[in-house]
């Protein structure tokens, strides 16, 4: 679903991303996981087609997102780290914005709002303008609208900061459920413990490289993953 | 102490550090000065000769008028100017819950925002109340001690319109706090209060035409309602210590009532603009469609109308151009139409009106900042499945409907009001979408070239980046040379084949502006 060959990106003299390979298979939940500044935004950045890079080729779903980006980004949504919206909008009319962007048929899009906003208990607070919103509830508001196209390719960067309890199981839940479907989703968080219940697949990144790689219980042998990604990053 | 002067600093980094010289390298810092320098250059000529030739016009006995208008004058943009800038500066601003949850008082804080904004005031005075002192000073050979008056006056001068205009902000921001449609009301009661700020100022062209005991009449009402006015004047004017003294004092007065209510305020009117609006009782309701470049669109003209620095920034100019045509059909439409005539039998109405709708697009770029003003949204907007040129078009959408609509309705008050020939208007109206089609494509070039994605208010977006300043002399420069371009040429073409050629000058320009935007314009956008 998801291929990242020799991908590499330069801001100036700085080698933020440094020719990395990556693969996530179809119906695989896969966990990017490094220390700030490792390089995880920019390689998100660069799959959902934000950043142009240096060197390398990403393919969605057999695409390449340089040169094929609007049909890439068709198959995929991205939920950034820090949810950023058009804040005049209320919730309704930014997830019916996005279901126009993504050309998501009427009955579909009113089936799949009802549905997510049920889910995350936001049905009632969707008639409200965003400016409203508390942080939790914009990234709850980011998940639907992302959701609302039913995207074959999930791409989230730190998606459980500011989400309470019950919406981070309920995303748990979802990301499974698509990923049953024949989805994938590749992510990005500090939560270790999330990736070591949640992942099929690992990639720990250090300082633009990929120093580790595999299934989760090849990643992390006999070890936690947090002993195993310490072990990583403190050794030099 | 030290908390509050790095506030300042921050402060006024933010204000003017925007257009950062020091940073940048090689063309771009010789644009960027170049940007700076040539508009603020040519603001104080233009105040200088504004005020030398006040002083050439009025009569010998009846110059103390000039300083009258000029401080009334000046008082009325300061206000207008400190109005337009106190929300997002003083009250709405980015960043009031992590600078109030920080170690430092609430005090520090306002004195930051106050401070700041106060130079800002000073700023704008030096190109509106430095010249006509000196002018006057010149003119009537006036001694040291004037300028040095002069110099207590500028000090002074910008505290009462700064306090009123934050005082009128703080008005229309506790009306709309709670309303639904706050960004509509808030819209209108702006755009009625600049409306009514620039009727006040037409009023003074009367001031021109008195004589010496109607303008000591007028010293008299000055002296009832403007009482500061009037001290500030006779400070100057007469050099009277006693006047000068007064000024001081009340401004001193009006300032502190206004620190007084800011104090008490400031906190309750920051935490309501913050504060989004909440529906009662929502449901849930099936959801039309639209299509992707409908959706874009609709989402940039909710943008427009949902920021009033932005709206009436680029509305104010074009709208008052309908509000003087209708003024002009109640008071002395028949010398209008005289003058029209006039105009008509020597060939040059339809030249005139062509510059005034073209004057009229290049003042409402609504391009000029629109994508400054995606600001950190612009990571989203690049994660969509939308083509680059459709996001360009959906913004050149929004400016060629607004200006589009204003023009027109202009030339339909044009043909009704003052009866311009159906055929002239039909002429008009396509100029007038060729114009906006043209300023729209240049704006968004402009905006490419000089973007400011990183700002915490819209109004240093949308009022103090250089894309703006740019695209709007750059617009006004390219309408003044067509036009002068006749001016030189009138004798060998007509006006049908000069507009003809520059419209076709006109489209090649647009698709040569396009091509840039879908090619390098779009490889900038990526990297923004």
């Amino acid at each position: 679903m998801l291929q990242i060959k020799n991908y590499k990106k330069c801001y100036g003299d700085k080698v933020a991303v440094d020719g990395i390979y990556l693969d996530v298979e179809p119906g695989e939940i896969f966990g990017f996981i490094g220390h700030n500044g490792a390089g995880k935004t920019t390689t998100i950045k660069g799959v959902v087609g934000i950043l142009d890079f240096d060197d390398g080729e990403i393919l969605i779903d057999g695409k390449s997102i340089t040169t094929d980006a609007i049909a890439c980004k068709k198959e995929m949504a991205y939920i950034p780290d820090n949810s950023e919206f058009y804040e005049v909008l209320t919730g309704i009319k930014y997830i019916n914005f996005i279901s126009d962007i993504y050309e998501v048929p009427k009955e579909k899009r009113n089936e799949l709002i009802k549905k997510y906003s049920d889910i995350f208990e936001m049905t009632d607070n969707l008639g409200d303008t965003i400016s409203s919103y508390s942080r939790g509830m914009k990234q709850k508001l980011a998940v639907i609208a992302a959701l609302v196209h039913e995207p074959k390719l999930l791409v989230l960067d730190e998606p459980f900061v500011g989400l309470d309890p019950k919406a981070t199981h309920s995303l748990k839940m979802i990301m499974h459920e698509i990923c049953d479907k024949g989805g994938s989703i590749f992510f990005s968080t500090h939560v270790l413990e999330v990736v070591e219940k949640l992942c099929d697949h690992i990639a720990i990144i250090k300082e633009g490289k990929i120093v580790a790689t595999g299934t989760t219980e090849e990643v992390m042998g006999k070890k936690s993953l947090e002993e195993v990604f310490l072990e990583l990053i403190d050794h030099d | 102490m030290t908390k509050t002067f790095m506030l300042i600093k921050i402060e006024l980094l933010n204000l003017f550090g925007n257009n950062n010289f020091a940073r940048k390298r090689g063309g771009k810092k010789a644009i960027s000065i170049f940007s700076f320098l040539v508009p603020a250059g040519l603001m104080l000529y233009i105040s200088l000769l504004y005020s030398f030739l006040l002083m050439d016009t009025l009569p010998v006995d009846s110059k103390f008028v000039m300083p009258i208008l000029m401080t009334i004058l000046s008082f009325i943009l300061l206000i207008s100017l400190s109005f337009y800038n106190a929300t997002g500066h003083l009250f709405g601003f980015k960043g009031f819950d992590l600078l109030m949850s920080l170690p430092i008082s609430k005090v520090s804080v306002m004195i930051s925002k106050l401070v700041a904004f106060l130079l800002m005031d000073y700023f704008f005075a030096i190109f509106l109340v430095m010249p006509y002192i000196i002018v006057y000073g010149i003119k009537m050979a006036q001694p040291f001690l004037y300028y040095l008056f002069g110099l207590v006056a500028f000090i002074f001068l910008p505290l009462i319109p700064m306090a009123i205009a934050s005082v009128l902000a703080l008005v229309i921001n506790g009306i709309t706090g709670n309303f639904r449609y706050k960004a509509l009301l808030r819209n209108i009661l702006t755009l009625l209060m600049i409306g009514a700020i620039l009727f006040g100022s037409m009023q003074m062209q009367s001031l021109l035409l008195m004589d010496v005991s109607s303008a000591t009449a007028l010293m008299n009402s000055i002296k009832t309602y403007l009482l500061p006015v009037y001290y500030f004047i006779q400070a100057l004017v007469s050099l009277d210590v006693f006047s000068l003294l007064m000024f001081v004092l009340i401004s001193i007065v009006v300032f502190t009532l206004f620190i007084v209510l800011f104090t008490k305020l400031f906190t309750k009117i920051n935490m309501n603009l913050n504060k989004g609006y909440k529906v009662k009782n929502f449901k849930l309701k099936n959801e039309g469609s639209s299509s992707r470049l409908m959706a874009m669109f609709i989402l940039q003209i909710k943008r427009y109308f949902g920021s009033t620095v932005y709206l009436v920034n680029t509305i104010v100019g074009p709208l008052l151009l309908i509000v003087f045509i209708i003024i002009g059909a109640f008071s002395g439409i028949d010398e209008i139409k005289l003058y029209m005539s006039t105009f008509d039998q020597n060939g040059m109405l339809l030249p005139l009106l062509t510059v005034a709708i073209l004057f009229i697009s290049s003042m409402c770029v609504i391009t000029a900042c629109s994508i400054s003003l995606e600001g950190k949204n612009i990571d989203m907007l690049k994660s969509f499945p939308v083509p680059i040129p459709e996001i360009f078009i959906s913004k050149i959408m929004v400016q060629v409907l607004i200006n589009g609509l204003i023009c027109i309705l202009t030339i339909i008050l044009g043909v009704l009001i003052y009866g311009i020939s159906v055929t002239n208007a039909l002429f008009l109206i396509l100029i007038s979408i060729v114009g906006s089609v043209f300023y729209a494509v240049f704006g968004l070039v402009i905006n490419l070239l000089f973007p400011k994605m990183n700002w915490d208010s819209e109004t240093i977006a949308v009022k103090q980046s250089m894309s703006v300043i740019v695209a709007m002399f750059g617009g006004m420069i390219f309408t003044g040379v067509q036009a002068y371009g006749y001016i030189l040429l009138n004798n060998s073409f007509s006006f049908g084949l000069y507009a003809g050629l520059m419209i076709l000058l006109d489209l090649i320009l647009i698709i040569g502006m396009w091509y840039y935007l879908i090619t390098i314009g779009a490889r900038k956008f990526k990297r923004l």
